[in-house]
């Protein structure tokens, strides 16, 4: 019998048609690391829920769960809390007390368990997970990552065997993210916890995961090892399902795709490499690979190899927007600087994309440029003097005070062109109450609004919350769009939507400035990248020429394919330079 | 620096201070006061450091004016004129009466800093789960809470910024703004206390009696002091109930008596209030015998 027994479960939401849920079931091994997959909305975490007795949502539910051996709902609640742990999205919110040292303490004291074991377990934990540093803080003073932390190991102090963990990364920056998988690995590999992991960004624990499991609609649509079902999405004809898939296996996939065309005339070698029965699934592997078939069938130039560019001519008609000059800034006068002498230009009718660290100053930086906070020294030259400029906060939520999108837009609206100005929860009652101006229709058709304009902002996935955001800003009509970590939180589907309208924006002569951990989102979609290091920009370049002299913080498609081609960045790129390549021999 | 009562359990830190507080509220004695506001000032100076002189010259020393001034002003119930100012009689009891009570008042304040050096938000609540760990957990949740809404609130500020700009508003803007934040604010954080409840009951709650973590260890010195710091106090209690730690002002002012039975009173308090001093000094002076040594 296997550990987790999923039988045929179904599940509808009350006062919904369609069922959230539909006909799953699976098995999961004692120790497995599964990983659970798609796109939002496809009821990962409906799922997840099923999974903890505690958080069941209300619903009518069929089908059956079995728990090691047991039905799920007849095990004891003490029991089920303790052996099944549930890590969710949001850092700050599961965090329950003020202190790390209680929060590690508090599941053991709700379960009554006698003081002295809690503290032997709590010092077993925290020396396991080496946190000693961060114990004695209050939980306030932690970052995201280290919350998430301390999250799992205020678990890990109850002892569980599986560990449930609804999109535990999609809040953090990438370093903090591959650190909480090494921390799940670990408990996986060491202490034999069985771990499902629901995760959007799965390029990181893709092919580390012992299988995949695939989601689509409420379904479960294909459950198999890691190179197998990078094999079911690239063949999936649905463009949410194939947007999913991760970098190494795309570049895999459309590489022997476009080799395979040619089978018959290739060599011994390259026919046995473009057949793998299995295919490779992580970078060094598909690496290799690739670099293997390259040499076997692209007949290189020489010079390939050290790309004689032609020196690329002063750009002559740029309108800059917002010149920066100098800029120094610190929050306190015995601190260090945080923006040191940083000078840059930001023109109009390009993507500026800033890249860097935690706490290099990528926040500090927008909100300077957006007046809310003021210099010590140094200049912001505005093009003109009303040139508007309009911030987007990393928290979307920040912006949305009250029942509906739409009320939001129209207050927003009139609050900008300053006239009627309705007050809170009183304003808005009826529906011929809710006038949609020309302006307003132009926005929310262009953002794909349509649907969902009449829900609660809070009922919004994240990319929905995203873009009604950006619609709010797009009220403004700003020349200046400033955006700090546009990707964070928002699955691949979304974040291209979003792209695609900064693109279109842009074109219109609009300058966008997004600060950013997503190496990958900068390299696809901006003119030109920066690295903003102590306090500084280092260099402003496009986005070939930014990553492709960097070999490890650069995109994966070019850790893959930058020996053979030095400066495709991305995987479009890699897979048009191939085509140019194979034609010519 | 290093505060040796933070090695104690803070049941045993907490018992001398909070007996401290309250002798120098209730009782009202020329030498008691005198003996609480010397030992509080060396305590707090000890513990606090340059803070103490801070707190002591911009708070202590105009309340301890203020209370004196106003007492020898208004105070009209002695006999004992000293001089007149214009028509009105400065009378020495009521003089009297003012030092008394500000130098009470002062050390009130003394020993509360010197408190809230050793007992902690942490330690207190750990001291009141003991009667009460849901209201414990409650406190500390607020706690917790407290600091998150401030982060959000400052998240707020800058969304509207981003979107009004921040050139200065009218008062009627300004409010309406506020009023935004506001709503913002609560709905948010009661979109994100839904999932604190969840992680809540994810993790048992409300599956049965709480119990409370215990991080601190009751060893051999907590027992020495616990016992020392007991007697003298109930010393002091038995003392004050027999009234030797009451004083009559009015109408003439009684003078301090000092037979052998008073002076053991004072005696008997001053090492009470003196103790949290003692603990320091003479940890202190073991580490220096130690450093010494090596």
């Amino acid at each position: 019998m296997a550990f987790l027994y999923v039988e045929n479960l179904n599940f509808t939401y009350p006062g919904e048609n369609l069922p959230t849920l539909a006909g799953i079931s699976l098995e999961v091994q004692k120790g497995e690391f599964m990983l659970l997959c798609g796109p939002s909305g496809c009821g990962k975490t409906t799922f997840l829920r099923q999974l903890k007795p505690q958080l069941q949502p209300r619903g009518q539910k069929d089908g059956s769960i079995v728990f090691n051996g047991a039905a799920l709902d007849r095990i004891p609640e003490k029991d089920a809390a303790a052996r099944i742990g549930l890590i969710m999205q949001n850092p700050e919110s599961q965090i329950v007390t003020e202190t790390v040292k209680h929060e590690l303490a508090f599941g053991l004291e709700c379960l009554g368990i006698h003081p002295e074991l809690i503290a032997k377990r709590i010092a077993e934990t925290v020396s396991y997970f080496g946190i000693e540093d961060i114990y004695n803080k209050k939980t306030s003073e932690l970052s995201g990552g280290e919350k998430q932390l301390v999250s799992i190991a205020a678990i890990m102090t109850m002892r569980p065997e599986l560990l449930l963990l609804d999109e535990p990364a999609s809040q953090l920056d990438p370093i903090a993210a591959r650190n909480l998988y090494e921390v799940l690995l670990r408990l996986n590999e060491e202490l034999g916890i069985t771990v499902i992991l629901s995760e959007h960004r799965i390029d990181d624990v893709f092919s580390v995961a012992d299988r995949v499991a695939l989601m689509n609609e409420g379904r479960l649509i294909c459950l198999e090892k890691p190179n197998r079902a990078a094999w079911f999405m690239a063949g999936s004809n649905e463009d949410k399902i194939k947007a999913m898939l991760p970098v190494p296996a795309r570049i895999f996939n459309d590489i022997s795709g476009l080799a395979k065309q040619f089978l018959p005339d290739l060599s011994g070698t390259a026919q046995k490499l473009v057949s793998l029965p299995v295919a490779p699934s992580n970078v060094r592997e598909v690496k290799l690979w690739f670099e293997a078939l390259a040499a076997e069938l692209l007949f290189l130039p020489e010079e390939h190899s050290l790309p004689a560019k032609a020196q690329q001519p002063p750009e002559t008609n740029v309108n800059t927007a917002v010149e920066i000059e100098s800029l120094c800034f610190r929050f306190d006068r015995n601190s260090d600087d945080v923006i040191g002498n940083l000078s840059l230009k930001i023109n109009r009718g390009e993507i500026l994309s800033i890249v860097g660290g935690n706490g290099a100053g990528k926040t500090t930086l927008l909100r300077l440029i957006c007046g809310i906070i003021k210099p010590y020294s140094g200049k912001i030259r505005l093009s003109n003097t009303n040139l508007k400029i309009a911030y987007l906060p990393q928290n979307p939520q920040s912006m949305f005070a009250f029942d509906s999108v739409l009320e939001d837009l129209i207050h927003i609206e009139g609050e900008l062109s300053g006239g009627k100005r309705f007050l809170i929860r009183t304003g808005l009652k009826e529906e011929n109450d809710l006038e949609i101006s020309q302006k307003l229709k132009m926005i929310i058709d262009r953002l794909g609004l349509e649907s969902i304009i009449k829900k609660h902002p809070f009922d919004l996935s994240f990319g929905e919350l995203q873009r009604a955001s950006l619609a709010m800003l797009l009220l403004k009509t700003p020349d200046v769009l400033l955006l700090d970590e546009p990707t964070k939180g928002v699955d691949t589907l979304s974040k291209k939507k979003t792209a695609e309208l900064l693109k279109s924006l842009c074109a219109e002569g609009m300058a966008i400035v997004a600060v950013t951990h997503d190496i990958e989102f900068s390299a696809e979609y901006s003119q030109k990248c920066a690295m903003l290091f102590d306090g500084k920009i280092l260099d402003v370049e496009p986005p070939e020429k930014f990553f492709s002299g960097n070999m490890c913080y650069t995109t994966v498609a070019h850790r893959i394919a930058g020996k053979v081609f030095p400066d495709a960045v991305t995987c479009e790129e890699v897979k048009n330079k191939w085509i140019e390549c194979a034609i010519k021999s | 620096m290093k505060i040796a009562l933070n090695s104690y359990h803070p049941a045993v830190a907490f018992l001398p201070l909070a007996a401290a507080i309250c002798f120098s509220m209730l009782s009202f004695h020329p030498v008691y006061a005198a003996v609480s506001l010397i030992c509080s000032m060396t305590l707090a100076l000890k513990l606090n450091g340059l803070k103490t002189v801070r707190l002591s010259l911009m708070l202590c020393l105009p309340i301890f004016l203020l209370t004196v001034i106003i007492n020898t002003a208004f105070n009209k119930n002695g006999i004992t004129v000293l001089f007149y100012i214009g028509s009105r009689p400065v009378i020495f009891e009521g003089l009297m009466f003012g030092l008394c009570s500000a130098a009470a008042l002062c050390s009130v304040l003394l020993w509360f800093s010197c408190y809230s050096a050793v007992i902690d938000s942490e330690k207190f609540l750990f001291l009141s789960s003991r009667f009460s760990p849901s209201a414990a957990l409650l406190v500390s949740m607020t706690l917790g809470q407290a600091s998150l809404m401030r982060k959000k609130l400052d998240e707020i500020s800058d969304a509207q910024a981003g979107i009004y700009g921040n050139e200065r508003k009218k008062l009627a803007a300004r409010l309406h703004l506020a009023m935004l934040k506001i709503s913002v604010l609560l709905s948010w954080s009661m979109e994100d206390s839904v999932q604190t409840a969840d992680s809540m009951h994810s993790r048992g709650y409300g599956t049965g009696r709480m119990t409370k973590m215990n991080p601190y260890f009751f060893g051999k010195k907590d027992a020495y002091l616990l016992s020392v710091s007991s007697v003298l106090i109930i010393l002091c209690v038995v003392l004050s109930a027999f009234g030797f730690s009451s004083f009559r002002f009015y109408p003439v002012m009684e003078t301090v008596s000092l037979d052998t039975l008073s002076v053991f009173g004072y005696l008997a308090y001053f090492a009470m209030l003196s103790l949290p001093l003692f603990v320091e000094i003479k940890e202190a002076f073991q580490w220096r015998f130690y450093m010494s040594k090596i």
